[in-house]
């Protein structure tokens, strides 16, 4: 059997929420070591653990006694990973903290600009120590500029990235899409990034310090437009789902409450298709409607045309219906639906995994798949420092007395402290 | 960034890679392998690939894609056209000394007996040919509505709304560039290359999770209704803010507002009757920021600790002083291209050729000659 392509790299993840963790979950699907460290002041914000419990976000409805092991926010983002919680405010766990990245690959850190230089183990430091490390930091905007200093969230970052600019309604404001779509984008630009330097590191011995500013990293995604608005001057307006390349290019009512399937038709054959399949055979006819340029002029006619059609109907039969016909189509799928997705099962998308306090579960996969060292879910997340003492004993060599005393003085914790 | 004193030639200097991918998330992954020092190889037809006709068109260099040009800079083209002789044999010299091959969708490895063992392989499809979903088509809406992604977005009665331009392609295309990279990391390993095989569909799920692993753990399957992310838009006198309330920043945004009376307001008491009456919070504080600057009220929440940001245009971004400051455009040739995605202190990226002209590789024969 192969070793999976990242076997032997340690990253080391002062990460929270998505983004940053994200990067991680990606190397540790690729075969790194990946350890999350938390602090015991300062939980992960995705273990949910400042908000009372609300039974929907919890493993089988369960908050039960340890709340913020059972989200399912921490845990579908963190499989593979170990978990050490450290308290970065007292010398040893400090300390403990440096010991770790001086035998450690990469170090990510999504945090704002500044704070490895406050806990003392930037890339400089670093590098000092461990010549071959690799830093990569992960913020918003950036390490330097007048906004470096902004805090942001998915959201935040599609609306200052101009994605948000381009996407709503044409009588509403800006609007972002989820759910948070530039936090995992964040989280695959810095993997990207990281393997980048991994590939130099493996050629060279050389680490280096990596900046991936997600906000200027998404803007990739619309470069072409932006490089459109900086020649002519002209922003382009929000248009709901329209676009001038098709028409109808929508989401139709189906049957159900709030159930919707969506629609495209980019050519006349894609129309005359869809014309026979609604059963409105003299519409492929309609000189309102004959051509590309004519239906982007009777768009509100052709809408209510298909709405009549699709919101009877099941969102399913339709999309099959159409797609089989030709006719880009597919149901806007809920949860639900994507969990019973028979295209992701052919994928191999879900795996399920088993934590003993959690129980056996499905867990979304990542798209990343090679053919003689595939990735994958290995283990499922880890509880709130379960970790601590097999890395201080077995990576850091602590002995079994250092462990107990920094157990008893709090340096170490299994579980968050009040508030945090 | 902080400098490592000194720079060393580009990452993937050393990597010869072959783009016949015609699609955006294809380019998209060659574009990447370019920025960073790879020979990437565009092969194209006679008739130049698709992409060079793909909106938007520039307006000041009438008839250049600059779809075409913000995929493609870095790279280099070659025109073959394989009903004449010899062109196969072209095209096979160059597969047999790549590192990488771009193929496009629904094309493999065992159709090009010039693809040595040593190569990776990467192919983009929109859905995986041997799935039931293979015969689908995928432009852009289709793969959103399908990721779950869609149906997050937009206002509850109205249409769910898909997300601009063709960001599954970008982020397949992404996803593409870490398989491409891994599987060359580890070759020396294993001793061979091997198959990048990505999914459109897939990677734009993998990408909208969360509300899945939500309904696998506890069944519930989210409405579109539910307030779930406690952020919302505000029309500012010359722009959107997009503000996060956190709560534990409530009292700092309060005060930063002129709404500390709000904090004793039992409307608001707490994060759950917030949520409850939030159309109510957001017309309180839609008001008191009708008449601000954007930049100054993000300005004030971001110095009290409460995310907000401005949405915006793109023309503004063009002249944004964060990105000016941070020297973010750049130029290949004498066209504006986006800066980098990433920035290394040993391996930045360096000068970007413009985009190439088609058979260029043919140009530049003529001329050595």
């Amino acid at each position: 059997m192969n070793p999976l392509p990242l076997a032997g790299i340690r990253v080391v993840e002062l990460c929270t929420a998505w983004a940053g963790p994200m990067a991680g979950r990606v190397l540790a699907w690729l075969g790194a070591e990946v350890i999350h460290v938390e602090a015991p002041t300062r939980t992960n914000s995705w273990r949910i653990n400042k908000e009372t419990p609300q039974p929907m976000n919890f493993a089988n409805g369960d908050p039960g006694a340890r709340h913020y092991d059972r989200t399912f926010l921490f845990n579908s983002q963190n499989v593979n990973k170990r978990s050490l919680v450290l308290d970065l405010k007292t010398t040893e766990g400090r300390a403990a903290l440096r010991d770790l990245l001086a035998v450690t690959d990469v170090v990510t850190c999504n945090f704002r600009p500044g704070t490895l230089e406050k806990l003392g183990v930037d890339y400089e430091s670093l590098a000092r120590i461990k010549p071959d490390i690799i830093v990569a930091e992960i913020p918003a905007f950036g390490l330097d500029g007048p906004m470096s200093g902004y805090a942001a969230l998915g959201p935040t970052m599609e609306m200052a990235a101009g994605m948000a600019s381009l996407i709503g309604y044409p009588d509403g404001p800006p609007e972002t899409t989820g759910p948070s779509y530039l936090d995992p984008i964040g989280g695959f630009n810095a993997a990207a990034a990281i393997m980048t330097a991994l590939m130099h590191r493996q050629r060279t011995g050389e680490g280096q310090h990596i900046e991936i500013p997600q906000v200027e990293a998404a803007m990739q995604f619309i470069g072409a437009d932006l490089l459109l608005s900086c020649e002519t001057g002209i922003d382009i307006p929000r248009g709901g789902n329209h676009r001038p390349d098709a028409a109808p290019h929508d989401a139709f009512p189906a049957q159900g409450v709030d159930q919707w399937v969506a629609i495209g038709v980019f050519d006349d054959d894609q129309w005359r298709r869809l014309c026979v399949v609604i059963d409105a055979p003299e519409a492929a006819h309609d000189p309102r409607f004959v051509t590309h340029g004519a239906r982007l002029k009777h768009q509100r006619e052709i809408s209510e045309l298909v709405r009549e059609w699709t919101r009877a109907r099941d969102k399913h039969a339709i999309a099959d219906a159409l797609q089989d016909a030709g006719v880009p189509a597919a149901p806007v799928q809920t949860p639900k639906d994507v969990a019973a997705s028979r295209h992701l099962a052919a994928r191999g998308f879900f795996d399920e995994l088993e934590r003993p306090d959690l129980g056996r579960h499905p867990y979304p996969g990542l798209p990343v798949r090679l053919s003689e060292t595939p990735g994958g879910a290995r283990a499922a997340a880890p509880a709130f420092g379960a970790d601590n003492v097999a890395i201080l004993r077995d990576i850091l060599g602590r002995s079994d007395d250092e462990i107990t005393a920094m157990i008893a003085s709090g340096v170490i914790a299994d579980a968050p402290k009040p508030g945090a | 960034m902080a400098s490592s004193g000194h720079q060393s030639p580009a990452a993937l200097g050393h990597l010869h890679v072959v783009d016949m991918s015609d699609s955006i998330a294809g380019q998209y992954c060659g574009r990447l392998l370019a920025d960073h020092g790879a020979t990437v190889t565009l092969i194209e037809p006679p008739e130049g690939s698709p992409i060079r006709r793909a909106a938007p068109l520039s307006v000041d260099t009438p008839g250049e894609s600059l779809m075409f040009r913000h995929l493609n800079a870095g790279k280099r083209s070659i025109a073959i056209d394989l009903a004449k002789t010899g062109a196969q044999r072209l095209r096979d010299e160059l597969m047999s000394r790549a590192d990488i091959i771009i193929l496009p969708p629904g094309a493999a490895r065992k159709e090009f007996a010039a693809i040595g063992a040593q190569t990776v392989v990467v192919r983009i499809d929109d859905f995986a040919p041997e799935t039931s979903l293979g015969h689908w088509r995928g432009p852009e809406i289709v793969i959103q509505a399908l990721s779950g992604m869609m149906h997050n977005n937009g206002a509850h009665g109205r249409e769910p709304l898909y997300g601009y331009g063709e960001r599954s392609a970008f982020a397949a295309g992404l996803a593409a560039y870490i398989g491409a990279l891994a599987a060359l990391y580890v070759r020396p390993t294993i001793g061979r290359g091997q198959d990048v095989l990505i999914d459109r569909a897939e990677t734009a799920a993998a990408m909208a999770f969360p509300y899945v692993m939500q309904f696998l753990y506890s069944g519930h399957d989210r409405l579109r209704s539910e307030l779930s992310i406690t952020a919302g838009q505000a029309l500012c006198r010359d722009g959107w803010v997009c503000i996060w309330i956190y709560n534990f920043r409530w009292r700092a945004l309060c005060e930063t507002l002129g709404l500390a009376h709000l904090i004793s307001d039992p409307r608001f008491a707490d994060p759950l009757t917030r949520k409850a009456n939030w159309s109510a919070l957001f017309e309180i504080i839609q008001s008191v920021v009708a008449d601000r600057l954007a930049d100054e009220v993000v300005d004030a929440l971001q110095q009290a600790q409460v995310i907000a940001a401005k949405a915006p245009g793109l023309t503004e971004l063009r002249d944004h002083p964060h990105l000016i400051a941070r020297d973010y455009w750049r130029r290949a040739g004498d066209e504006r291209i986006l800066g980098p995605a990433w920035r290394f202190s040993r391996t930045p990226r360096g000068e970007i050729a413009p985009p190439p002209a088609l058979d260029d590789t043919r140009m530049m024969r003529s001329a050595a000659e």
